[in-house]
């Protein structure tokens, strides 16, 4: 409405058509979705609270269908769909009203779907995808089926019409595709074992404990009853009584060793298990489509990955295995990884001259030699001194109130481990920038170092707590695509005046290439 | 018209603190806690970020008052019924969350409206907010996947709008600025739309 008031001639050239209401026979099947995921809870109400006739549960549904109806309605008539020369635009909301302005240039992809109730009205859902985080950027529920394959064309013209090279690139990639892959890199089954080895993990026990544990009423005894029969036995045949007290400790002691190494053979065991299973035949080529890994040993997995949507390199390790030079190659991509991996496995085990030649295909290159790598400022471990000052502030009020138990010595002692490991890990947190990437190191036990091209920074946050206001210290935050939204890239602890240079550097260079730019493959590759 | 007019002098204000961090970065090694302390309170000035409209006080003052009551309520039950068995003193509990909430009502939102600010750039949006936590946003426009613009009940009430940008990255997937007038929230989404738009051709 506003919009047309406005007779500025640029806002008008971005609508031109009408606002449109979604198909009135939407109206039924929202009503119905609603009825359906609302007759659970509802059955469940009456059949805890109700034991009434017949008619006392029409009473009850009739007002709960009359307000779903109204609801149902007064959500179709308030929400408009406006088809833009350059974006779709969007309003809904009943009380919260909310008009969202997606650009046609964002848009990547249009999907047309259709359920049962949907077929049966002949309408059908339609949903815009832009690269944003959460996925469904723009949904409408449901226009006709015509309307749906409109839009779709629609969409697909007006976004293809101002950059035709994208086309283009697709058709000269479908040409090129049989040309023979080059093989970048490999790992036999001794780097597997090796890699097995540091995969030490206690699932596999955890896995059989639990199952045990589960199902244990299929088995013809219990985990408890085989036991106690074993401690009958022997308190039956007198050995328990039998030994005096030092050799019981020495028994004990035994015990308790034995019962180390075998968890540690567990351990070790389900790490190569898991290990073998995932990595197995595991193998990296380079394709025209990008990199395409391929590993597995029972399910056989196959992903490609365009290298123009690597976002960034992260390059991991830990205190063991860099004492060998192993590392872990992973790339933060657009679009997740199968499973629940947060980015991309390149090389789960490989040397530095394996890994930076793939991390170049990605155009990211690895530090320079005389690369500086700073330190944060020592406030990064303030919150970890808070603790511990409680800690010693509990310990001191119960000295002088005498209560001089030894358990309060000890929980004094228990307060410095947040101290130390916050001073371990400020000890491995750095951070540097050449003219274009990003690197950040961090963490002692997992050992990162981040590489971003400032190029494909989304946005940067400078964030400050009270005691950073008072230092004149900043943690800054950086927007990637992709990747797992809870360890945003951080470089904790800095200088306000340098974290205002480094943003000012990094913005700087992305925002002279648009995002629909950055994503696409580029010409020719 | 008159809003056009209104955003350049908002582009023109904006220049301002473009030149000042240009000039820091001539100095790059300048690493003084005073100097620091400086450029940060010159951040938030209402100098060179264009504050949100005044009735975003109220409107921050409201939702808190809601809040309060919401919270206060069973509070204040639950101290009384302490009490009565005995266990408490009356109001030991209820005062000390009252004044905590007096705070949030009376004192909070005026700070939190002179720390939130926004300067349009000429290729990016820098927002900053928060009293305690402090916090300094820049998002270039050629970031930007898509724009809403919202409005609660309370927002409707005094005419203003939030502003949430949507980008592709997963911290700050949505950046908002809340507290404009329906129009220039409008505008601003114009012309970050009209820089896609250009950039694209």
């Amino acid at each position: 409405m506003d919009a047309e008031i406005t007779n500025d001639d640029s806002i008008d050239t971005i609508i031109d058509s009408e606002k449109l209401h979604l198909s009135p026979r939407s109206l039924i099947a929202s009503t119905l979705l609603t009825i359906r995921s609302s007759i659970l809870p509802l059955a469940a109400a009456i059949f805890t609270f109700g034991r009434g006739s017949a008619s006392t549960y029409i009473w009850i549904a009739i007002p709960i269908l009359l307000v779903i109806i109204l609801f149902t309605w007064l959500a179709w008539k308030r929400f408009t769909y406006q088809i833009g020369t350059e974006e779709i635009r969007i309003e809904s909301g009943i009380l919260s009203r909310n008009a969202r302005s997606i650009p046609y240039e964002r848009i990547q992809d249009v999907s047309v779907e259709q359920k049962l109730i949907s077929r049966l009205l002949g309408i059908a859902s339609v949903k815009f995808e832009t690269g944003g985080g959460e996925g469904d950027e723009g949904k409408l529920n449901y226009v006709t089926l015509d309307n749906a394959e409109e839009l779709r064309q629609l969409v697909r013209t007006r976004k293809a019409a101002p950059s035709q090279e994208n086309i283009q690139t697709t058709i000269e990639n479908e040409t090129v595709e049989d040309t023979e892959d080059k093989i970048i890199f490999a790992m036999d089954v001794k780097r597997i074992f090796t890699l097995g080895m540091f995969n030490f993990s206690l699932v596999l026990f955890a896995v059989i404990t639990g199952l045990l544990q589960q199902f244990d009423f299929l088995l013809p005894f219990t985990l408890e009853e085989v036991i106690e029969t074993f401690v009958d036995k022997a308190d039956e045949n007198g050995f328990m009584q039998g030994f005096d007290q030092g050799f019981n400790i020495v028994t004990g002691l035994f015990g308790a060793i034995g019962g180390i190494i075998i968890v540690i053979i567990i351990g070790l065991l389900s790490g190569q298990v898991q290990t073998f299973l995932r990595e197995y035949g595991y193998t990296l080529t380079q394709t025209d489509r990008g990199i395409r890994r391929r590993r597995g040993l029972l399910t056989l997995t196959d992903v490609v990955m365009p290298l123009h949507r690597v976002q960034a390199a992260i390059i991991q390790t830990g205190p063991i295995r860099k004492r060998f030079g192993w590392q872990a190659l992973k790339f933060t991509s657009l679009g997740t990884d199968t499973g629940k991996e947060s980015s991309h496995m390149i090389a789960p085990l490989a040397k530095h001259e394996e890994y930076w030649p793939i991390t170049k295909r990605a155009s990211i290159s690895p530090p320079a030699e005389s690369l500086k790598f700073k330190h944060s400022h020592i406030s990064y471990v303030a919150p970890a001194v808070f603790i511990t000052l409680i800690f010693i502030l509990v310990t001191l009020s119960n000295l002088i109130f005498s209560y001089a138990d030894a358990i309060f010595y000890w929980i004094a002692l228990v307060g410095i481990i947040p101290f130390a490991a916050a001073l371990l890990s400020w000890t491995y947190h750095f951070h540097a920038l050449d003219n274009d990437q990003i690197y950040v190191k961090s963490g002692f036990w997992n050992r990162k170092l981040t590489i971003l091209p400032m190029v494909k920074v989304q946005s940067i946050d400078i964030a400050q707590g009270p005691l950073s206001q008072l230092l004149g210290v900043a943690d800054m935050k950086f927007g990637i695509a992709g990747g797992s939204g809870f360890s945003a890239l951080t470089i904790h602890n800095i200088p306000l005046t340098i974290a205002h240079n480094i943003r000012k550097k990094s913005i700087d260079k992305a925002k002279n290439i648009d995002f629909s730019d950055m994503i696409k493959a580029p010409k020719g590759s | 018209m008159r809003h056009s007019h209104a955003m350049n002098d908002k582009n023109n204000n904006a220049k301002a603190p473009i030149a000042t961090s240009a000039h820091e970065e001539e100095h790059p090694n300048i690493v003084n806690d005073q100097e620091a302390l400086k450029d940060q309170s010159s951040d938030t000035s209402h100098g060179q970020m264009t504050s949100l409209d005044p009735s975003y006080i109220l409107v921050m003052r409201l939702t808190a008052f809601i809040w309060a009551l919401l919270l206060s309520i069973p509070i204040f039950i639950g101290d009384a019924i302490l009490a009565d068995a005995g266990h408490i003193k009356i109001f030991v509990i209820s005062a000390p969350i009252s004044l905590i909430l007096l705070i949030m009502v009376f004192i909070l939102p005026r700070r939190r409206y002179k720390r939130w600010g926004y300067d349009m750039g000429e290729k990016q949006i820098q927002i900053v907010r928060g009293y305690l936590f402090f916090t300094d946003t820049i998002v270039p426009f050629s970031r930007v996947q898509h724009i809403d613009i919202a409005q609660g009940p309370i927002l409707r009430i005094f005419g203003l709008s939030r502003l949430i940008l949507h980008t592709a990255g997963t911290h700050n997937s949505t950046v908002i600025l809340p507290g404009l007038k329906r129009e220039i929230a409008e505008e601003i989404r114009d012309t970050i739309r009209q820089y896609i738009k250009a950039d694209m051709l």
